[in-house]
């Protein structure tokens, strides 16, 4: 279990450009469970993903990872890594290796994984993020396509076995048709039981990702609990600046006909119930 | 985002200093750089020391930091000194096997010590209190007397800017990659010195792309909004040489003067 406690973070202090960046925030996360993380640019999301796992230490308060306070020497970096790994803004612009095999493999050889390990959680990370294993991995991850380049650096991340994956607004800069395979990819971990926690400003991602949400408005934590309830909270998430999906709002604007409309994640849900309901 | 200032980073401020024209702080930090040779006194460099730290007060940036402008020439400084110490001739004050510690030796340390400080404080005092812009602006107007002998003043200024307006860019870039290559085990302090240097090929690979690519971007942006090199322009910016500028550039000479009669007297 992944634990923050109180923490503050402050940037620049003492100077005109000082910016508290997290200000007392505290939450939980548990192994198997799928949270996103929202707010809107300058809310503190890239700041908290990186107490994570330790790049940077709180001011103030604790980060707690099994048990272990990760900023007391008590735990080394490598372990850190092996249990919560983070996906960074544009990961695609670490590449530096010869081809797509060496880009995926590099972490699993930091953290001195077997020849053969390596080479199994190289194909299963590159399976898991829906690649041709035997056509990708010869490549140059420098002459592929945006969108594979994206889920080449999520699967270097993947490849590293962590108990945990963090991703900082993985479909960033993304197409529509980019955006929904990396979307799917990752539902379908973590429908496998993966950790997932989905950094974005993207309502309509965190919405279809993850059942709990976390929202952060200038460094407070103002929501953690249901996607749905946040959603339903239009005053709030009207006040941190935010969306409501689309899904959602369609469905509001039709429960004046259809009061019995369902509640659903899915518009294909919607649609359905209402092309039944009109044949009838 | 850096949670830490890197070296001389131009920290905001409206002190005495940061309203000095750019150009006069330029010829004045390379002044002083030129007659730091010059001074072969140990009470010359005390006088100029104790002027160096009267203006990082005078210039309200962080006194930390000003120390911590030491840090990249730390080793440097030790290998300079020790070099020094140990293999220069003359009066032998302390002798240990094989090691000889002379007093001309020992001098020689302190004075090269002495001079390297007050230069890395000199240059991070000009870094911290002139911003980007101001830096190349002021250098611009330097070199503008060059286009007489046809140097592409113009041009160079322009390069220079846009490589001081990358700086920032290229760290935080740099933090940035390090931080993602950290997240994937990389350790870039452990090992061989062959060991280290390999380890850094993740950083130095990435980071060199990004900017290639950036330059690229810019080139294109550039030549998009009617950019063309060689063309004749005009400052945005007019500078003007105020009160305050002639006693800055009044308290230096006479500060060097003071200094450097010390050891004639």
């Amino acid at each position: 279990m992944l634990e923050i406690k109180n923490a503050s973070v402050v940037y620049d202090p003492k100077t005109i450009f000082k910016k508290e960046a997290l200000i007392n925030v505290s939450l939980k996360i548990d192994y198997g469970e799928s949270v996103s993380i929202v707010g809107k640019i300058g809310s503190g999301k890239s700041t908290l993903i990186q107490l994570f796992n330790g790049l940077i230490k709180p001011d103030e308060g604790n980060v707690i990872l099994d048990d272990i306070d990760i900023n007391k020497g008590k735990i080394s970096r490598k372990d850190i890594i092996k249990k919560i790994g983070v996906v960074f803004q544009y990961p695609e612009e670490q590449f530096f290796a010869e081809t797509v095999f060496d880009e995926v493999a590099f972490g699993p050889r930091n953290l001195s994984f077997s020849e053969t390990q390596i080479k199994e959680s190289v194909s299963g990370a590159l399976e898991a993020m829906g690649f041709n294993v035997s056509e990708i991995i010869n490549r140059s991850p420098f002459h592929i396509s945006g969108g594979e380049k994206r889920r080449i650096a999520i699967a270097s991340i993947i490849a590293m076995k962590p108990g945990i994956i963090v991703l900082d607004e993985p479909t960033a800069g993304m197409d529509y048709e980019g955006k929904m395979s990396i979307v799917n990819q990752i539902r379908n971990q973590a429908e496998k039981g993966m950790t997932t926690v989905f950094v974005t400003h993207d309502m309509e991602e965190a919405f279809y990702l993850s059942d709990r949400l976390i929202a952060l408005d200038k460094g407070y934590v103002v929501f953690d609990g249901d996607s749905k309830d946040f959603f339903m909270d239009k005053s709030l998430v009207t006040r941190i600046g935010l969306d409501i999906p689309f899904t959602i709002s369609f469905r509001d604007k039709l429960l004046d006909c259809f009061h019995d409309i369902p509640f659903s994640k899915d518009l294909d849900t919607i649609i359905e119930f209402l092309s039944i309901r009109l044949l009838s | 985002m850096n949670k830490k200032s890197f070296f001389g980073q131009y920290q905001y401020s409206n002190s005495f200093l940061h309203l000095i024209d750019p150009r006069v702080k330029i010829l004045s930090v390379f002044y002083i750089i030129i007659f730091l040779f010059f001074i072969k006194s140990l009470l010359g460099y005390l006088i100029l020391l104790s002027f160096v730290i009267f203006l990082v007060f005078l210039s309200r940036v962080n006194l930390v930091s000003a120390l911590r402008s030491l840090r990249p020439i730390f080793y440097l400084l030790i290998f300079t000194v020790a070099f020094q110490v140990f293999f220069t001739r003359g009066e032998i004050i302390y002798s240990f096997y094989f090691i000889k510690i002379t007093r001309e030796g020992l001098n020689l340390a302190i004075y090269i010590a002495l001079r390297l400080v007050l230069l890395s404080f000199f240059t991070f005092i000009l870094t911290s209190t002139t911003s980007n812009i101001e830096l190349s602006d002021g250098f611009q107007s330097i070199i503008a007397p060059l286009k007489i002998l046809h140097f592409p003043s113009d041009d160079v200024a322009l390069m220079i800017s846009i490589s001081l307006q990358f700086v920032p860019i290229l760290f935080e870039e740099a933090d940035r990659i390090m931080k993602a290559q950290i997240s994937r085990g990389a350790d870039f302090n452990v090992g061989s010195i062959v060991n280290r240097a390999k380890s850094f090929l993740p950083l130095i690979l990435p980071l060199l792309l990004n900017a290639f690519n950036r330059a690229d971007q810019l080139a294109i942006a550039m030549e998009a909004r009617g950019f063309i090199v060689g063309a004749k322009r005009t400052p945005y910016r007019i500078m003007k040489i105020k009160i305050a500028d002639y006693i800055f550039i009044f308290s230096i000479f006479l500060v060097t003067l003071f200094s450097l009669l010390w050891q004639v007297l």
